[in-house]
């Protein structure tokens, strides 16, 4: 397996005493889905801005496919918790309008938006706009939007830590079906055992002050199907082994 | 009947009962008739110049001037928001000038304007334009700046050329704000037109109304005063409607809700 993503050293501030992220080293292999799990603000999200390209390390070296990050492209896609859904435009433009930026005809970039908009069962909502949308159909929305782009890497900063327990569920399925026509890689940032177990195959955990990598583990294969199979007695003794590790570096 | 409909009848109701009451009042007083004219006699003398021609003229005057310098000064005031809201330098420098300017009342400016321009048509529609820009201008930046990154972060990664983002982004973006700048500036528009029409002109109706005080002729002045509440309300809905028709996303209150 390739390593498409590398990080070694790298640390992250926005001042030089308060440094949120040191000496953070992780490779990533392509296809690999990695959650990323520690308590919140430790710099999780810091360490997506930085892959994506929006954030520059301060330290430490960061390569995506051999060359160093310098800014954002779409390659790299990010996913953020808010609602990231343009509300000025209608559900079927929010997906098409990507689409042209990189270089699609009108008429491509729409039927291509109508397929992956059905594909996340919204094909009956194309010409509304986000705010007659719930929560959760947005953020399927989101889904459409950056599996649309075929990105390389996909950065998912808690995408759907502001939904209710249930729609996160249903969410997530739709989200794995996508991900099993396309394998990706991708790394989630989340704040949910259940889903890291859910999404993910591998594990890292980030932990102190400023955030490590604490913890690297792999994840049950083969990868659940129904949420309710993350609940085994090895998935179990890893949410111990995990949360005391949490523990311990607090 | 419909909620709207019965607010409709509601508003008649009130301003026919207004009038008459006025009416009723004068009828029982009957004093100072030039002074305080009843309603009879301002809308007799607004039939006059209906049919004289005058009050046409003078409307199309007056809304020549604040049409014009409405759109002068929304537009400029839609470019240079987004231009100081999407970029710093742009901000360092004409939003500095703008936050030096905008608080000087336009007002006061009338007679700076008449010494440069004299008491011709341009002058008059800058002063509209000038009054219209700067709340347009601000709203626009405001509007611009509370796009939030979550919403930015996908346009980053696209590396959109800067058009494509104008119309995709940053125009729709900021909207609703812009609406809001620009509804606000109808009134702040007509303001401007009164006071540059009072300075001197040779149609208009502040002008108008200003010649009756001089000829004492209060139940014109009323009249005329009547003309342009009508005509703001009007160009206000008009606004409202043209928005709703632009932005489907966006609801643009009605008057009475701001």
């Amino acid at each position: 397996m390739n390593t498409i993503l590398t990080l070694e050293n790298v640390s992250a501030g926005y001042e030089a005493q308060k440094m949120v992220l040191a000496e953070v080293s992780l490779k990533v292999t392509d296809g690999e889905v990695v959650a990323l799990f520690g308590p919140s603000g430790c710099g999780k999200s810091t360490l997506l801005l930085l892959i994506g390209g929006f954030l520059s390390p301060a330290g430490g070296t960061l390569e995506y496919r051999d060359e160093p990050v310098i800014q954002p492209d779409d390659q790299r896609i990010l996913l953020t918790q808010t609602d990231s859904t343009w509300p000025w435009k209608t559900t079927l433009e929010n997906v098409a309008y990507p689409l042209r930026c990189q270089g699609q005809t009108s008429r491509n970039a729409r039927k291509d938006a109508a397929r992956w908009l059905s594909a996340v069962g919204l094909a009956d909502s194309l010409g509304i706009y986000p705010a007659e949308l719930s929560g959760g159909m947005r953020q399927r929305v989101g889904v459409a939007k950056v599996f649309a782009l075929r990105p390389q890497l996909l950065l998912l900063d808690e995408p759907f830590g502001a939904l209710d327990e249930f729609t996160r569920h249903s969410v997530n399925e739709v989200f794995l079906n996508l991900w099993r026509e396309n394998r990706m890689t991708t790394l989630v940032v989340t704040h949910s055992l259940n889903e890291a177990l859910f999404l993910a195959d591998r594990l890292v955990v980030l932990g102190g002050k400023p955030a490590r990598v604490v913890g690297d583990f792999p994840v049950q294969s083969p990868r659940p199907a129904k949420v309710e199979e993350t609940f085994s007695p090895e998935a179990d003794s890893l949410r111990v082994e995990v949360l005391r590790l949490l523990a311990g570096t607090r | 009947m419909t909620q709207r409909s019965r607010t409709i009848l509601l508003r008649v109701t009130v301003a026919a009962a207004t009038v008459l009451l006025w009416q009723a009042l004068w009828n029982l007083i009957q004093w100072e008739a030039r002074l305080f004219p009843p309603p009879s006699r301002v809308f007799d003398t607004l039939g006059t110049d209906i049919r004289s021609g005058d009050l046409l003229a003078d409307v199309v005057a007056s809304l020549r001037r604040v049409g014009i310098g409405y759109l002068l000064g929304a537009l400029i005031g839609v470019f240079f928001g987004i231009l100081t809201g999407t970029r710093k330098w742009a901000d360092a420098v004409f939003g500095s000038l703008f936050q030096l300017v905008r608080p000087i009342p336009p007002i006061a400016m009338v007679p700076l304007v008449v010494l440069w321009f004299g008491i011709g048509e341009l002058g008059k529609v800058l002063l509209v334009a000038v009054g219209v820009m700067f709340p347009v201008w601000l709203n626009t930046h405001l509007g611009v700046n509370t796009i939030t990154k979550a919403h930015l972060y996908l346009v980053r990664s696209l590396r959109a050329g800067y058009w494509s983002q104008l119309w995709n982004i940053w125009l729709p973006g900021a909207a609703s704000s812009i609406a809001a700048g620009l509804r606000i500036s109808v009134a702040l528009g007509f303001y401007c037109l009164i006071a540059a029409e009072m300075t001197g002109a040779l149609r208009g109706l502040a002008y108008q109304i200003e010649l009756a005080h001089l000829a004492y002729r209060v139940d014109r002045m009323i009249g005329h005063m009547l003309v342009l509440g009508v005509l703001s309300f009007v160009a206000d809905g008009f606004v409202r409607l043209a928005l709703m028709r632009l932005l489907p996303w966006t609801v643009q209150p009605e008057r009475d809700e701001r």
